[in-house]
């Protein structure tokens, strides 16, 4: 190889790294930070749509001010999709383990069943997931019929219950929402090393005990990743509460400063979220994460 | 790991209780896992009284034809042919797949593997924008599209979606996990870095590519976004945008039974495309040499 314009090796590495990941970093400014940086300046505007464009006068923190005081059902809108999140999150990691860990074993037609697992990420992905959601096909219709409130209210003080039973209720959403949470466990599972099960078993280990002091270890970057996946992705949703909203004043009410600083403190809101995640995991785990 | 395990399963003629319940449960969640698929299709074939019945009804009783009838009609009636929003779909998705996986492998493969400067400020800077409501940079982007004079094209709908950060993210994820000495062995051996790009990171990518063909293509091929912001021409619109105008928002009733029609028509290429993709998808790891 000859030596090109005289550069060091690391600094030929460096160069040729750069190359590589150019066109995406284009693409990016262009399309996601030049808006994004548009976006946070329209948040501080009041904007009004002319015919020569859009004319833009500065309004300081005014529509900050407003998300929280004047405007009535954004709040409400932000706790609703956090107990979402809290809600079903943990559904969803727990069911997508259950199913990857059936998966996972050998049995007939395992790979029909995995290809079954996956279905509802193609079919119940927007449109018609809202379509299903307006029939009331996604709620278990037992509890309505056999008044489940009523009957056992007299048994369950009704701050354990109330949450229960929009657990339950949520629970065909959580299953037809794992998909992708479910592959992603199956492959953590399989890059698990057979010799260490092995081990375990000449140890005496049950296959509880293996899988607490084997499986569960050497998924816990697993978990962090579906714990992310699932965050952000119930969090920027179309049919979230929030972004419902936000849609709503971009293209109805057409107040485009407004619902940029309803982005941002989104945004800001989801951010804590997650860093409050990651250190939760950096609590439970000690080991290597990317 | 799939022998130990599996040890439960055959046990002689002993009954196999374990081995029952296992496909028990398995059979139960996979007849959830359908329901979605199974009501998409009974809708389809819903006559007009049993879309609006109250309670909702599952199945369909009386089958009939007449939604798929109904969408003809009113697809034959619009002024642009049927088959040109097809095409429009197709060429956008299948652009926009294909460009974007090797783009957002090839920015992958340098932040996984190249120690350079910045690299992990620019992995955070897109763990940062996966966090991002689309919603807001909606407008900007369109200014950006209109800035550049490239409203009504093609690429006005092929090209803000490259740069998703999720498949960039999730590339980069699995590139992680191939070992650095087979790259080392082939840069010994004199391979250029390009070469080395296109003959080891991209067929040991091949299964984490694949998983991303099939996300991006579903996630493409269901956004009437980009259509509804860049385009103002019938000519350009694409299936999910112009379907979108056929079930005609929640009021209208006459063309409900046409919109059910219509959403499984939808659905039927993204199926088409996890038959294909499927092996690859769902044996993500285990033929990827990851275990070394």
């Amino acid at each position: 190889m000859k030596k090109r314009l005289g550069l060091t090796m690391r600094a030929r590495h460096i160069v040729q790294g750069y190359s590589f990941i150019s066109i995406w970093i284009v693409g990016f400014f262009l399309f996601m930070a030049i808006p994004l940086f548009r976006s946070l300046m329209f948040s501080f505007q009041d904007l009004k749509i002319m015919s020569g464009g859009l004319e833009a006068t500065q309004v300081g923190l005014k529509h900050y001010n407003n998300a929280f005081t004047v405007d009535t059902s954004f709040v409400p809108r932000l706790i609703t999709s956090f107990t979402n999140i809290v809600i079903q999150v943990p559904l969803t990691l727990v069911f997508a383990m259950f199913s990857a860990l059936l998966l996972n074993r050998k049995l007939l037609g395992r790979i029909a069943f995995r290809g079954i697992f996956f279905l509802p990420v193609i079919i119940a992905s927007g449109a018609v997931l809202k379509k299903l959601m307006g029939q009331g096909a996604t709620r278990l219709p037992i509890f309505d019929q056999v008044d489940l409130v009523g009957k056992l209210i007299d048994y369950v003080p009704g701050q354990i219950l109330f949450p229960l039973l929009k657990m339950m209720d949520a629970i065909t959403l959580i299953m037809w929402d794992s998909g992708v949470q479910i592959l992603i466990f199956l492959a953590g599972l399989q890059s698990i090393s057979t010799t260490l099960y092995e081990a375990a078993k000449c140890d005496g280990a049950t296959p509880w005990e293996s899988f607490w002091k084997v499986t569960f270890p050497m998924i816990v970057p697993m978990i962090l990743v579906n714990t992310l996946f699932s965050i952000v992705s119930s969090f920027t949703k179309v049919d979230n509460s929030v972004m419902d909203y936000i849609q709503y004043i971009v293209f109805n009410k057409s107040d485009y400063g407004y619902a940029s600083s309803l982005g941002w403190i989104y945004f800001v809101f989801i951010f804590l979220v997650i860093g409050a995640v990651f250190l939760m995991f950096r609590g439970a785990s000690a080991e290597e994460r990317r | 790991m799939l022998a130990t395990l599996s040890g439960s399963m055959v046990k002689g003629r002993r009954v196999d209780w374990g081995g029952i319940i296992l496909y028990l449960i398995l059979t139960c969640f996979a007849l959830l896992m359908v329901a979605p698929l199974v009501y998409l299709v009974s809708t389809a074939f819903k006559p007009l009284e049993e879309l609006f019945l109250f309670p909702p009804r599952f199945f369909v009783i009386n089958p009939t034809l007449k939604n798929f009838n109904d969408l003809l009609m009113i697809t034959g009636a619009s002024t642009v042919p049927f088959s040109r929003y097809i095409f429009n779909s197709l060429f956008i998705t299948l652009a926009s797949v294909s460009l974007g996986v090797v783009i957002s492998a090839m920015a992958a493969y340098p932040l996984s593997k190249h120690p350079m400067p910045f690299r992990k400020q620019i992995f955070s800077m897109i763990i940062l924008a996966l966090m991002f409501a689309p919603a807001v940079t909606q407008i900007p982007q369109y200014l950006v599209i209109a800035n550049l004079g490239l409203m009504n094209t093609y690429w006005a709908m092929i090209v803000p979606g490259l740069a998703a950060p999720v498949f960039l993210f999730l590339t980069k994820q699995f590139l992680d996990q191939i070992p650095d000495p087979l790259l080392e062995a082939a840069k010994i051996d004199g391979a250029r870095e390009w070469v080395i790009f296109w003959k080891i990171v991209m067929p040991m990518l091949k299964p984490a590519l694949s998983t991303v063909v099939l996300l991006s293509f579903i996630s493409t091929w269901n956004d009437p976004g980009p259509a509804m912001l860049f385009t103002t021409s019938e000519s350009m619109k694409t299936l999910p945008f112009a379907l979108s105008t056929i079930s005609g928002g929640t009021g209208v009733i006459a063309q409900a039974g046409a919109g059910a029609a219509a959403a499984l028509l939808t659905v039927i290429p993204s199926i088409v495309m996890f038959v294909i993709s499927q092996r690859m998808v769902l044996e993500t790891m285990a033929h990827s040499g990851i275990k070394d």
